[in-house]
């Protein structure tokens, strides 16, 4: 391990509150390919949005991803290229943590190819469910992330942060620790469950995804585009055509790699874009199955 | 367009959408479709290009032998990966043992990450203990887009008759990971053994993973 960043907020507590660092993460990051003296492109740190936990609790553990101005990570299908951050949390016996809940990302143009990521900072929520059995001594909650942080050129690097929780075998109060508010922005920030249903018409070089009723809901001058989740099913660099029919938008996109296989639905995050008035910058995750009867076959 | 949108504008919005989606699927649409990207089946897209030691190399001309396509730039992570092990030489030494054409593109505009002259290019194949029949300088990446080369590697297998038959991935641990290669599925040494044998590939389309090509 390279650097080695502590991020302890508690400071002014005694040493031994520091030590624990209460709700609060210590990050370390180090480049992996790069020589030892060169700094990792991305800073992280681990946060809890609970001091402590009661037995069977559920809670939120982040990683902070602090990027360095120009740099980008990757959003859990990268796009045309690149490499999701990878989280891998050790934590003590009989916990389990769900899987990463991926922020809205940014689209990056470059060429012809077309990645999803982020720039600035990224927080990567993920919910924890304590055991109902709990030790009275501090929790320490691990994780060791991988990601690729790419400018111009990539770079592998990886880390190590950790937060500590109080345990309560007893008590079931919950005590918001200090990060609450990075909790909050990040929940903004997740798609959200579309209040439209969709469908999907299949052909043979593009398919037609159809959002129910959502025209009713946007301003006719709002630009969407549609992210899918995962690799290969539409072409991310080709342009996405949108055409309104009463209440509907209809997305026309071109299919990716896998344009030779059957297709019986796609699963995305459809991004409300410039003129969506209030909605603007909001994700919604989609799932459109292959309509019935309507449905045109694949050639 | 206007004109189909404003003769069902009577009907339901639900029958509307699905006959406007049946409508431009078939090829009624009046805007034209993306470009259509390589498809396994079909023939592979046709080019012509220069090598490292000034010879022309064009695909036409290779009907009857089987060929491979890398698309590499030497400092990308992704490829270190695999020539810092071994891993592609290997392969590379492989396939042409086998009478297989094997083709690196280098795709990477001037000025850009991995675009090498020619003598740098040679000094590369060298160095590494590279085997590949030959390296095509792409700078313009006319190559590389006609094929939707999009990461470094991507790789393309392209049968005697000129068809092809692979597109995607090295193989399935999309990683920087040198330790990961033993136990990764080589969808490419996978796909060339069938290809040899005369039967189907299992998997002809994967995830290519790596450094995005640097086009100009």
């Amino acid at each position: 391990m390279g650097l080695l960043v502590n991020r302890n907020i508690s400071a002014s507590l005694s040493a031994l509150v520091a030590l624990f660092a209460f709700g609060c993460g210590k990050a370390a990051s180090a480049a992996a390919e790069s020589a030892p003296s060169e700094p990792a492109h991305v800073i992280i740190e681990a946060l809890s949005d609970q001091q402590s936990v009661a037995p069977g609790q559920t809670f939120r553990v982040a990683l902070v991803e602090r990027i360095q101005p120009g740099w980008h990570t990757y959003w859990i299908n990268p796009g045309d290229a690149g490499q999701a951050t990878r989280l891998r949390w050790t934590l003590p016996s009989g916990y389990r943590v769900d899987e990463v809940q991926w922020p809205v990302p940014q689209v990056f143009r470059s060429g012809p190819l077309v990645t999803y990521g982020y720039e600035g900072e990224v927080v990567l929520l993920q919910n924890v469910h304590a055991p109902a059995g709990l030790a009275s001594s501090p929790a320490n909650l691990s994780v060791e992330a991988q990601w690729l942080a790419c400018q111009d050129i990539c770079i592998p690097e990886h880390g190590v942060a950790q937060v500590t929780i109080r345990q309560e075998p007893t008590a079931a109060q919950h005590v918001p620790s200090a990060s609450t508010t990075v909790f909050t922005t990040a929940s903004e920030r997740l798609p959200r469950p579309s209040p439209w249903g969709a469908s999907l018409a299949v052909g043979g070089a593009s398919v037609v995804l159809t959002v129910h009723g959502i025209a009713r809901d946007l301003p006719s001058s709002a630009k969407v585009q549609f992210l899918p989740l995962t690799w290969g099913e539409i072409d991310n660099a080709a342009q996405q055509r949108t055409v309104r029919s009463g209440a509907d938008l209809l997305l026309t996109l071109a299919r990716g790699d896998l344009r030779s296989s059957a297709l019986a639905g796609l699963d995305g995050v459809l991004v409300l874009g410039p003129g969506s008035g209030q909605l603007q910058g909001q994700g919604f995750l989609l799932h459109a199955a292959v309509s019935g009867a309507d449905a045109p076959r694949a050639k | 367009m206007i004109s189909i949108q404003g003769s069902l504008n009577a009907w339901p919005a639900r029958i509307c959408g699905a006959l406007l989606a049946a409508a431009w699927l078939s090829g009624a649409a009046p805007v034209a479709m993306a470009a259509e990207g390589p498809r396994i089946g079909s023939m592979a897209p046709d080019f012509a290009g220069t090598d490292s030691n000034g010879k022309g190399v064009a695909l036409k001309d290779l009907r009857g032998r089987i060929v491979v396509l890398e698309w590499s730039n030497n400092q990308c992570p992704f490829v270190g990966k695999h020539y810092h092990s071994g891993n592609m030489q290997s392969l590379q030494k492989e396939a042409t043992k086998e009478g297989i054409v094997w083709l690196t593109v280098l795709s990477s505009a001037p000025g850009e990450q991995g675009n090498v002259t020619a003598a740098e290019a040679n000094a590369l194949t060298r160095s590494r203990g590279a085997a590949p029949t030959a390296v095509i300088l792409d700078p313009s990446g006319t190559i590389g887009r006609a094929y939707g080369a999009r990461t470094t590697p991507h790789m393309f297998i392209i049968d005697k008759t000129g068809t092809l038959v692979y597109m995607g991935g090295m193989d399935d641990k999309p990683t920087t990971d040198l330790a990961d290669i033993p136990t990764a599925k080589n969808y490419v040494r996978l796909a060339l053994t069938a290809v040899i044998a005369g039967t189907p590939v299992q998997d002809p389309v994967t995830r290519p993973y790596g450094c995005s090509v640097k086009y100009q």
